[in-house]
């Protein structure tokens, strides 16, 4: 069966830089990646382009079994959650979720409000429905950015380090959100630090250095033993084995 | 010079209503052609176009910015004429004053749309929205929202600008004024009042606009 999405010897370079020096990644219906890496890794960089949000100047991603070859042709199939929430601000909690049902789906209003409360309950945000985001926390913004981009029925949902602009325990709030979806068997690519919080629910972890995944195993393998010295001296920096 | 006195001027009161009228005619529909043009130009401005468009808009703005009011008053009403296009004196100034002030105030709407986050055009994008749907429903409400002070800058503007019409032949306020002048000989009083009604007009204005703020400030950028 083909993959979900692939990325095939994908480069990406800003100016001389080199950000992605030949990625390959596969995703599967059901997979739940956990991308990790130094900051400047490119990990950051690999998902943006994997979503169409930067152009490549080599290699290609294959959208199951399709060759992309148009950036919007992916909108369809993945869903975005930003660092920084990137909420519309001059709409309503449930607005940010109605507005799109309804100008990109074409739903009606009726229909687009009932979806809309579901998802607010489901990331337990009813009770801000009439709030605008400017009067939320950051925790309740990021779980309204995943119901928000829930909405459109993604495939795959991707995250662009959800957490690094939170306090723990909002942090806590998020990727308990996440855990949820993990549950019910979403397609998940979560670029992030919080290595002990993914290892919850990750079902394979890739790391990045240099833009090159060094290493793409299974969770449990990956931070039971993992074997790459490079992999190996990061998760003792994030995780402050040594100071 | 004698204390003030007004009572020379009293047998004129009845036509203050009319160049009153008028004067807010040309400032009200100015200003209204004035947006729809800033809106459209500045949005045009802030896209990638092709060459002709962008010369186009940039020569219309540099021109309307570059030449004085009263001469592009003078061209339109005076000037046309000679290329078969004669307008009302009225309807002369409204044009006028709208490509003037939309001249100008596209500017604002430009550096207004370039001021939104990029973040939300991405994530409009990851929506699905059409670059069209997005400048629509995202970005230009966000943007308005930046330029509401400049816009009520703008019509502030406009409705003071409106006295350089007392050039053409159509009784505002102003051209009201000079005739009461020419008959009174009372220019102090009649320039005092002429002051106070303007500056109740543009006053009333600045409060409209901190409501409209106020309004619009119950979301945050």
């Amino acid at each position: 069966m083909a993959a979900l999405i692939e990325m095939r010897e994908v480069k990406k370079s800003f100016g001389n830089h080199e950000v992605l020096q030949g990625i390959n990644l596969e995703v599967n219906k059901g997979d739940i990646v956990a991308i990790i890496g130094a900051s400047g890794s490119g990990k950051s960089t690999m998902i943006r382009c994997l979503a169409g949000l930067e152009d490549i100047q080599s290699g290609e991603i294959v959208l199951k079994g399709q060759k992309v070859t148009d950036r919007n042709s992916v909108v369809s199939s993945i869903g975005m959650v930003f660092q920084n929430f990137n909420l519309f601000p001059h709409y309503t909690v449930e607005e940010n979720i109605i507005k799109p049902l309804c100008t990109v789906k074409k739903l009606d209003r009726k229909a687009a409000e009932k979806k809309a409360g579901e998802l607010l309950k489901k990331v337990r945000l009813l009770e801000t429905a009439k709030q605008y985001p400017s009067t939320m926390s950051g925790g309740q913004k990021q779980r309204l950015a995943i119901a928000r981009a829930l909405a459109m029925n993604p495939e795959i949902l991707v995250f662009d380090e959800p957490t690094s602009s939170l306090d723990p325990e909002l942090a806590h709030e998020v990727f308990s959100t996440i855990k949820e979806l993990a549950a019910e068997g979403q397609t998940m690519l979560i670029v992030t630090h919080q290595i002990n919080a993914v290892s919850h629910f990750a079902t394979r972890v890739a790391f990045l250095d240099s833009g090159i995944i060094e290493v793409d195993g299974l969770c449990k393998d990956v931070f039971g033993n993992p074997g790459n010295q490079k992999l190996s001296q990061f998760l003792e920096m994030v995780e402050f084995n040594t100071l | 010079m004698n204390g003030l006195d007004f009572s020379p001027l009293l047998p004129y009161a009845g036509l203050l209503p009319e160049a009153l009228k008028i004067t807010l005619e040309i400032g009200i529909a100015g200003f209204v052609l004035a947006l729809v043009i800033a809106v459209t130009a500045g949005t045009l401005r802030s896209r990638k176009l092709p060459g002709v468009i962008r010369f186009l808009l940039s020569f219309y703005v540099e021109i309307f910015r570059g030449t004085p009011l009263l001469v592009q008053l003078f061209f339109v009403y005076y000037g046309l004429p000679s290329a078969g296009f004669r307008l009302e004196p009225v309807t002369a100034a409204i044009l006028t004053m709208g490509l003037n002030s939309g001249a100008y105030l596209s500017e604002n709407v430009r550096a207004s749309i370039l001021a939104v986050d990029k973040g939300q055009y991405e994530a409009a994008h990851m929506l699905g929205y059409t670059p069209l749907q997005t400048s629509i429903h995202i970005v230009l409400p966000q943007a308005m929202r930046i330029a509401i002070p400049s816009f009520m800058n703008g019509f502030s503007s406009i409705i003071k600008e409106t006295s350089i019409v007392s050039v053409l032949p159509v009784i505002e306020l102003t051209k009201l004024g000079n005739q009461v002048y020419a008959k009174t000989y009372h220019p102090f009083e009649i320039y005092i009042l002429l002051g106070v009604i303007y500056f109740c007009l543009t006053f009333s204005l600045t409060f409209l606009a901190r409501r409209l703020e106020r309004r619009a400030s119950k979301w945050q950028l």
